[in-house]
């Protein structure tokens, strides 16, 4: 009885992690259950007295850190990959569009992918639905990362990339 | 062996209070030292300096490293012997077994390197493995380690300081090099909670704590590249492999430790190069007074004789990429750039198609910059970044259509305009002959702790503007009594001129000038006894022309704390000239105005000003100046720049 209650807790308390998941695919978004996005934006960095001390926190640090003490939700390599493209996404927008540049070498290295072409040519299609799409316009910057983290994960799927995302 | 050990533990001075506390770890040691034979050397001389090089202790034993977790003895941070004696019981302890204790010695590697050099019962195989050092860290595949020197912020004069901080260069064995935590950062520990005169007063007087953080590389140098718009210079160093392993070593027990914050003298500068101080003995931090700046490190390193800087590059940020791009555009494709800028999204999107992919990338370039401005400057305008992003996505659909493009042998990443070590040192002497009204001559004396005016050299990548901090300029005439006068004519607190120009055809988001200056001084340069404490506070525009001639006006408000020659408490000021940058010279033409609303009084001054370099850090400074009344003054100076 005590194994049963206990089970059904579980399963209650995992429901909403669940529910989001399945909103993106498949695991949890890495900016909304891995906390990156949270500590991007109360950070410290976005206050103008940063300037003062003239230090520019790693956003991704405390991501990091909680990832990896929650490894089954959020993997070491998906708060990489998904850190990686918040941070950066103007420029990986760019190169993916582009089809090269460093930063789509910079994620495959990240997603462990052994070929930087396959993985920007796969980037480069599915990007291409995103974009077309004119819901792109009011999107904010983690509406756009997760829509790229996606794009960027079905991308090593297809291009046998080693990252568990 | 015994009685060695015995010995040695005698030689441990303690005072009464002290061994009490000690009295656990003498009966351990004496217990575990017959098993293996230690030698345990006393804390003296070099083994000593060696002790507290690492833990930071200055001469009275104190370490700058604040935080008590951080030692291992309870008052480690005050008593190096008693930090010694337990990391020799910690040593001993796993030593005879207790692999507890393996974590408390994995934080501290250079310490178990140094005990491995001086004791002969510690060596390399005792040593317990600590992989999360060795797969964090990568010790053995460090190549070399850069100094990164990160140009001013945009349009924040108190960034233009610069940035300083470490990287560790992997050597081919290691893949994924932009996924490595390689970079080494240290800041102050800022909270949101603090209003902006209290982050002032905590950052200047050591109301912040600070730490070591080790960053991402690759989205570091991006987020001061293209987040912030600074341009990235690049030392590798010079260092020994022992050297080389003692910062990797070092810098991993510094992850732990806090420190105290201080703008001035204890910042990024001085604690990102102290690492290399103690892992080569040299002295970077050379400073005739008590600040330390980022330039002053990159220059003493340079200078020192042991050549510790091996090599510069330039990691160019965002704006000056696209400088270069916008260079390197035809005249029919800058038209097709500037005309897509001027049109709305439904024209744009027409266009798009007809254009380049030079022009697109350029475009894109255009509203990344807008877009990192906004972010800069914390402006919340949701609808304008929504518009930024609606021209962004006509261009990346638009190259998303067309096959990939590849900008290998089509474009070449823009080069430094010159070394930032090619610059002068951030103080300046200058002294000289200067006549005033009233045919006064004098031996003029200026001293300016930091920075730069406008006849200053430009920083490369960094905008003309005058940025002073500190600042005592004084005449010394003939007086009628015995020996000379000293008339004091300026006591700069700070005078900042932030020009904010632009050389390309377009604008970002506005552009604007301003200008802020606080302390004592004279309302102009030809004027006598007209001294005052003022505030001054200024808003205008400035242009460039191209790189070498700029026009500016600033104009605003000047309170005084007493009425000077017939001027009142409240003037209106307006600071207009043509600044012309050649070579080996500036020159700076002024129109400046004042003008009090309530005594009704004006004064007109035009001058013209020259700076030529006749040296190394060395400056000559001609200047002419003349009001509507016929007032003049004439002045020439020798300068000579140094840390």
């Amino acid at each position: 009885m005590k194994k049963t209650l206990l089970a059904l807790a579980a399963i209650i308390i995992a429901l909403p992690t669940a529910a989001k998941a399945g909103e993106v695919g498949t695991g949890p978004n890495p900016y909304t259950d891995c906390g990156i996005g949270a500590a991007l934006f109360t950070s410290p960095d976005y206050h103008w007295a940063a300037v003062l001390s003239n230090v520019i926190w790693d956003l991704g640090t405390t991501a990091v850190t909680s990832a990896v003490s929650s490894p089954e939700t959020c993997s070491k390599s998906k708060v990489h990959t998904a850190a990686l493209i918040l941070e950066t996404l103007p420029e990986m927008e760019k190169d993916v569009a582009m089809g090269e540049g460093e930063y789509v070498l910079a994620l495959a290295e990240t997603m462990g992918c052994s070929s930087t072409d396959g993985l920007a040519a796969s980037m480069r299609q599915g990007y291409a639905g995103v974009v077309s799409d004119a819901s792109y316009d009011a999107k904010n910057d983690i509406e756009r990362a997760t829509a790229m983290y996606n794009v960027a994960r079905d991308a090593a799927a297809t291009n046998s990339c080693t990252a568990v995302l | 062996m015994y009685s060695s050990s015995l010995r040695q533990l005698k030689k441990l001075k303690f005072s009464k209070g002290r061994a009490f506390k000690a009295l656990p770890f003498i009966l351990c040691a004496l217990s575990i030292a017959p098993a293996y034979g230690q030698n345990i050397p006393s804390l003296e001389g070099e083994f000593k300096s060696q002790w507290y090089n690492l833990n930071h202790y200055n001469a009275r034993g104190t370490s700058g490293i604040r935080n008590d977790d951080f030692f291992i003895a309870p008052d480690g941070r005050e008593n190096p012997r008693s930090e010694y004696e337990h990391f020799i019981k910690t040593l001993l302890h796993y030593k005879q077994g207790n692999k507890d204790v393996a974590q408390t010695l994995c934080n501290f590697p250079a310490r178990m390197t140094l005990m491995q050099e001086n004791l002969n019962w510690f060596s390399q195989n005792d040593r317990p493995s600590c992989p999360e050092y060795e797969q964090a860290q990568k010790p053995d595949q460090i190549k070399s380690i850069s100094l990164i020197f990160a140009s001013g912020y945009f349009d924040n004069p108190s960034s233009y300081y610069g940035h300083t901080l470490l990287r560790f260069n992997y050597d081919d064995s290691v893949l994924n090099q932009k996924t490595l935590n390689s970079s080494l950062n240290y800041g102050a520990n800022i909270t949101d909670q603090d209003g902006t005169l209290v982050y002032i007063l905590k950052g200047l007087f050591g109301g912040y704590s600070a730490r070591y953080v080790t960053n991402n590389d690759f989205i570091h140098s991006h987020r001061y590249t293209n987040a912030q718009l600074r341009d990235l210079w690049e030392y590798e160093l010079n260092l020994t492999p022992k050297q080389l392993h003692f910062v990797s070593e070092h810098s991993w027990e510094l992850k732990n430790a806090e420190f105290k914050y201080y703008f001035m003298n204890d910042n990024c500068a001085h604690r990102v190069i102290n690492i290399v101080e103690r892992a080569t003995g040299e002295d970077l931090t050379k400073s005739h007074g008590f600040w330390l700046m980022p330039l002053q490190v990159l220059q003493e390193t340079e200078k020192n004789e042991a050549k510790l800087i091996r090599s510069e590059s330039y990691n160019p940020s965002l704006k000056s990429t696209f400088s270069a791009r916008y260079d390197a555009l035809s005249d029919n494709e800058r038209r097709q750039f500037l005309s897509f800028l001027s049109e709305d999204t439904t024209v744009q999107r027409k266009l798009a198609p007809q254009m380049s992919e030079d022009v697109l990338l350029l475009l894109i370039e255009q509203l990344d910059i807008q877009i990192a401005k906004l972010s800069i400057k914390k402006t919340s305008d949701r609808n304008l970044k929504n518009a930024l992003n609606a021209q962004r996505r006509i261009i990346l659909f638009e190259l998303l259509k067309r096959p990939a493009y590849s900008e290998k042998d089509r474009f070449t990443p823009p080069a430094p305009k010159a070394s930032v070590l090619d610059m002068p040192s951030v103080s300046v002497l200058r002294t000289g002959y200067i006549r005033r009204a009233d045919e006064i001559d004098a031996l003029n004396i200026h001293y300016q702790v930091a920075n730069n005016d406008l006849l200053d050299r430009r920083q490369p990548g960094q905008e003309k503007s005058r940025f002073i901090m500190g600042a005592v300029n004084l005449d010394i005439r003939e007086s009628n009594q015995s020996g000379g006068r000293v008339d004091v004519r300026e006591v700069t607190v700070f005078d900042i001129a932030n020009l904010n120009t632009n050389p390309l055809p377009m604008t970002h988001t506005g552009e604007y000038s301003w200008g802020i200056k606080f302390g004592y001084s004279h309302r102009n340069e030809i004027c006598t006894a007209c001294g005052s404490v003022s505030l001054e506070g200024k808003g205008g525009k400035a242009i460039r022309f191209n790189d070498h001639i700029m026009a500016y006006s600033l104009n605003g408000v000047r309170l005084n704390h007493r009425k000077t020659r017939d001027f009142g408490y409240t003037q209106i000021v307006s600071e207009n000239g043509l600044a012309i940058d050649a070579a080996n010279a500036r020159f700076d033409l002024s129109f400046d105005a004042t003008y009090d609303p309530f005594m009704g009084e004006d004064e007109f001054i035009a001058g013209a000003e020259v700076g030529l370099d006749v040296g190394k850090g060395v400056e000559a400074r001609f200047g002419a100046a003349k009001n509507f009344d016929g007032d003049n003054m004439i002045s020439a100076r020798i300068g000579y720049h140094f840390n």
